[in-house]
């Protein structure tokens, strides 16, 4: 069994998935807006499934970077999921998916300014306080820029300083980042503030032009993420929990094993005299 | 709303969301030239595969013009509510039925045939219901304990038995299917019904009553009167019934 290595739970794998022991991560990820309010087929496998492993979150809609009101009503149906499934890890991302009262459904990027940092670090904190626990927050990949008035580092670690809330450290997500707005991932990653750090994610992603990388997480993890990730981990000062992300284009899951079996060797390499997390 | 955010941060959001919303590129602030459109690719991709997913026998009832050109319309002027992705094509009835004239006169069957097809995705993705801990065993002196994970949808086309590209207005009439959730499988069946079976049910179950007691009114109603009849009619649908797991039978 993987110590350190979870996968992201599918519908695509059916049955198998649990039938057999091809893949056996420490945790499995579960994006709740799947999931809440869910009942017959879905939740029985869902049961089984939280039976066999410890449930991680990584929520979709709650949009904290967005100027419309934090949904309540929504996140008491996610507070209740969380205690239902004895969810480990709540993470979100670092962006917005709602405005103007409309859903957008996916993930846009937040103006890199002062007054966006104020905004949604005291939106966090509401969020820790109704949830009585840190909110994780993922860095997210974006392909431009929208009226920054400071860089990236810049924007999240005053948010992390601000909120108190922990990071999703999504290393595919620099990559694509330092890619696509060229700059060097490893000066970010040095920059940015480690001590935060609760959860990596590793994924695949599509690249569409010379100069454009889409986060597709339909492919698998490249060499240079394999490698940006083994740089970024030895900066950890303890072990966190790594999700290999496979949303689209899933393979078979010997494929998905060996992916998750090579970060875990890299996990053991670098933590092996540490205890495990899961 | 928060008190931090400024009017232009605030503006230069909702320009991007407006932007994913119609495809009308926006002056936004510093953005990297020839990027922007990912967003709206993406986000309508997103919104597009949610709705072709819920409702493939409407995107093959329509032109693909037709079907493009409504959910566009969709996604831009109406505010989607669902913060979970899977139930926002519920949303697009409402939105069809009082937004979408033309359609809906081109095709009289497109508002019940949304509906219809919601129907699935909803008894397929509802949360469980509790069950009686009662059965049925004798099927005329007994009320029948039914699958409360079950409705009849009364249709005014035959959707559940014919194309819905080969409907017509000539078709209308009243139509009843019963649709369930199948307790073992967790399967959705949909079944055509009778009148007078679509009846039974439902005298069955708002009366708490069983078929001998029902008698009178059937004679009266549907104007039956042979017994033995009727019970040689009732008996195979209500093994039938039994076996999909829509009355719970201790058989
Ligand atoms: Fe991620």
């Amino acid at each position: 069994m993987s110590k350190y290595v979870g996968i992201g739970y599918r519908k695509d794998f059916g049955s198998a998935f649990l039938e057999s022991d091809i893949l056996d991560p420490a945790f499995v990820e579960v994006a709740p807006e799947n999931w809440v309010d869910v009942g017959g087929y879905w939740k029985k496998e869902l049961s089984k499934v939280a039976n066999k492993f410890p449930i991680y979150t990584h929520g979709l809609s709650l949009s904290i970077g967005s100027p419309d009101p934090i949904d309540w009503g929504f996140l008491k149906r996610i507070k209740a999921f969380i205690q239902e499934w004895d969810v480990q890890v709540y993470s979100e991302h670092l962006s917005y998916s709602k405005c103007d009262n409309a859903h957008i459904y996916d993930l846009l990027p937040i103006p890199f300014r002062e007054d966006a940092v104020k905004h949604i670090s005291q939106r966090i904190k509401e969020v820790q306080d109704f949830l009585g626990r840190k909110l994780v927050i993922e860095i997210v990949s974006y392909y431009t820029p929208v009226a920054a008035e400071m860089s990236e580092v810049e924007f999240i670690n005053s948010i992390l300083k601000e909120s108190d809330c922990e990071l999703l450290f999504d290393i595919n997500n620099i990559y694509v980042n330092a890619f696509n707005h060229n700059y060097d991932p490893k000066q970010f990653i040095e920059q940015l503030d480690l001590s935060s750090v609760k959860y990596i994610h590793m994924a695949g992603h599509e690249k569409v032009s010379d100069d454009l990388i889409i986060d597709t997480h339909g492919q698998a993890i490249i060499d240079p993420v394999y490698d940006l990730f083994e740089h970024a981990i030895s900066k950890l000062n303890e072990p966190v929990p790594v999700l290999l992300e496979r949303d689209f284009n899933i393979p078979e899951m010997e494929e998905l094993a060996i992916e998750m079996n090579r970060l875990e060797g890299i996990c053991q390499k670098q933590w092996s005299h540490e205890s495990c997390i899961a | 709303m928060s008190h931090a955010l400024h009017n232009d941060t605030l503006e230069q959001q909702r320009l991007l969301a407006k932007y994913c919303r119609d495809g009308v590129e926006p002056q936004l602030k510093d953005v990297t030239k020839g990027r922007l459109h990912n967003y709206r690719r993406l986000v309508f991709g997103v919104v597009r595969e949610a709705l072709s997913i819920t409702y493939p026998l409407t995107v093959n009832l329509l032109t693909a013009k037709e079907w493009t050109v409504l959910i566009q319309e969709f996604f831009e002027s109406h505010h989607c509510q669902d913060p979970q992705v899977w139930k926002m094509p519920f949303e697009l009835i409402e939105y069809a039925e009082k937004n979408q004239p033309v359609l809906t006169k081109k095709y009289p069957h497109l508002i019940e045939l949304l509906n219809f097809e919601w129907k699935e995705v909803e008894y397929y993705m509802m949360p469980d219901e509790a069950f009686p801990k009662e059965s049925t065993t004798d099927f005329w002196n007994e009320r029948w304990v039914f699958n409360p994970e079950s409705e009849i949808l009364n249709l005014s086309y035959p959707l559940h038995v014919k194309n819905a590209r080969f409907i017509s207005i000539t078709d209308r009439g009243q139509y009843f299917c019963l649709i369930f959730r199948q307790p073992k499988t967790f399967k959705v069946k949909f079944l055509g019904l009778s009148p007078f079976f679509a009846w039974l049910i439902t005298a069955i179950q708002n009366g708490q009553t069983n078929i001998s007691d029902l008698l009178p009114t059937i004679k009266l109603q549907f104007g039956i009167t042979d017994v033995e009849q009727l019970k040689q009619n009732i008996h195979p649908f209500f093994n039938k019934l039994c076996a999909d797991g829509m009355i719970i039978s201790s058989k």
